[in-house]
């Protein structure tokens, strides 16, 4: 992995397999880890990108080194993270960085932030190809069947929002996937609202997302 | 790799199983739920304190808990559940990334009953977790044949037993009534003598059925069994009105039942009912069951088919 930066054109001829095996993304564990289930994969993609630009954050604020235990646990949570998504080099770079903390090993750890926010910065170019190549790959089809007279009518879309505000209700992590279910026609309510109760909901910020459900209700009346 | 199981030659249906995944981190969640997701149904919480009253709410079967949280740690929140008396039976498992064995000492201590560790092992997590259904399946089981009467269906006397004096001191805690009804079948040595034990087998089974149905309108109401022929129905935070009004309902159900009783006066079967309020005894479960005794015999020897408070 040099500093070369992704190009969107790599993408014209190749499978998420092959893309993953160029960037060190260790697609077949991943695959293997989440059953397959390549929709709960590319949601926790979506929640993984966002959390970065926080590590990112943390990592250039030369702050954050003074408070060590704060930043212990968040390079713990990050290798945590990492290694579930199949990002094994960001995984043992922030576990070498939380031992380095943890053993006061001040010079090295410089050393090793300025890789990992490298590395970071790499996987924030990656994250959002493979999003777009799982969607292609996996969910061609799926699409499809959305548009050949799948349409949901007023009456139906108003009962599945209440059946997704019942899941959201009890912290029901289906939620996610009815609301797949019904994106496209919600967005044409409210493409805004939309968008921010499945940025909620990739975050399992259930309170948020029932206030933003609630709105959508009123919003079809 | 399914869901339903065999116990004994039974099959177990594990599918309606509730399981909450508590991770301070989405993606975590994630990983669990696209593990699980088709075989039970999956809820989540962020932190400790959301995982409380996630628990409170929906009482799943199984709680997975990571440990390293922000606000209320894994184990803290293990502690609490283990507290609080809704939540203390529902197992805990930890998923720890660390392998100190402080950690999993303190892990056991706050009363979780396994670990899986992180990175997690798709197999491992999903045995250990069918593993664990099962054994709370059985607990449940086992609760059921220890706690309910055999021929009825309702509560038996052990469990009235444990849980008459639990709502006896929340009573005197709240000064409000708790009310106890005393049912007996009126005659029903005689009903047994002429129709035999199966059909008297069969009067209880639709005695209990019609207490029940009529008798309870709330979640904490219960009916127990108490002896051959008689039924108690426990009215937490109901006050001797509105016991009467239950009693009477039952008493009058139970007429209409129209069940042939020649040697009754009455003709067809019927109750006598006794009913005592709790809050003027001390905290004295047998005393309070001996006044609803008491009140029972009234509606006894002055004719019987009668509520007597
Ligand atoms: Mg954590």
């Amino acid at each position: 992995m040099s500093g070369r930066s992704i190009e969107h054109e790599e993408l014209a001829n190749i499978d998420c397999l092959a893309f993953c095996e160029q960037h060190s993304i260790a697609w077949l564990d991943v695959m293997a880890r989440f059953n397959h289930n390549t929709s709960v994969y590319k949601t926790a993609l979506s929640s993984f990108l966002s959390d970065l630009g926080r590590y990112q954050t943390q990592l250039q604020d030369k702050g954050s080194l003074s408070n060590s235990g704060l930043f212990k646990a968040s390079m713990h949570t990050l290798k945590g993270v990492a290694s579930s998504l199949g990002f094994y080099n960001i995984a043992d770079t922030a576990t070498s960085i939380e031992q380095r903390v943890k053993h006061g090993d001040d010079i090295r750890l410089i050393e090793e932030c300025a890789v990992l926010r490298e590395q970071i910065a790499y996987a924030e170019g990656c994250v959002p190809l493979l999003i777009e190549l799982i969607e292609r790959e996996f969910e061609q089809t799926l699409n499809e069947d959305t548009t050949a007279g799948h349409q949901l009518d007023a009456c139906n879309l108003r009962e599945e929002l209440e059946v997704l505000l019942k899941e959201i209700q009890s912290n029901k992590m289906d939620s996610m996937n009815t609301l797949n279910r019904i994106k496209n026609e919600l967005s044409q309510l409210s493409r805004d609202e939309t968008y921010k109760l499945s940025t909620a909901l990739n975050n399992l910020k259930f309170k948020e997302a029932q206030e933003i459900v609630t709105n959508l209700l009123v919003l079809g009346d | 790799m399914s869901s339903t199981e065999l116990i004994g030659g039974r099959s177990v249906d594990l599918t309606k199983a509730t399981v909450l995944v508590v991770d301070d981190q989405p993606v975590n969640i994630q990983v669990i739920y696209a593990l699980l997701c088709e075989d039970y149904t999956v809820l989540a919480a962020t932190s400790g304190e959301e995982a409380l009253s996630v628990a409170r709410e929906a009482r799943p079967d199984l709680i997975l808990m990571d440990i390293v949280m922000p606000g209320l740690s894994g184990m803290e929140t293990c502690q609490k559940l283990k507290s609080q008396d809704d939540t203390s039976e529902i197992p805990v498992i930890f998923i720890t990334a660390s392998y100190s064995s402080e950690e999993e000492n303190e892990c056991w201590m706050s009363g979780g009953i396994d670990f899986i560790s992180k990175p997690i092992n798709p197999m491992t997590l999903k045995n250990r977790v069918k593993a664990h259904l099962m054994l709370k399946y059985q607990k449940d089981t086992l609760l059921e044949m220890v706690y309910l009467d055999g021929l009825t269906g309702v509560f038996n006397r052990r469990y009235l037993d444990e849980h008459l004096i639990k709502h006896i001191h929340l009573s005197k805690r709240s000064k409000r009534e708790t009310c106890v009804l005393l049912i007996d079948i009126d005659f029903f040595k005689q009903f047994n003598d002429r129709y035999g034990h199966v059909q008297g087998d069969d009067a209880l089974k639709q005695v209990a059925l019609l207490v029940k149905s009529k008798g309870l309108k709330r979640i904490t109401d219960f009916v127990v069994r108490y002896g051959g022929e008689e039924f108690v129905v426990v009215l937490p935070e109901t006050n001797i009105s509105g016991a009467k009004q239950v009693a009477e309902r039952i008493r009058a159900a139970i007429q209409t039942l129209n069940l042939e009783h020649l040697d009754s006066p009455f003709g067809e079967l019927t109750v006598s009912i006794g009913i005592t309020g709790c809050l003027s005894y001390d905290v004295d479960d047998s005393a309070v069951l001996e006044a609803a005794d008491q009140k029972l015999y009234q509606a006894k020897v002055s004719g019987r088919n009668k509520v007597c408070f």
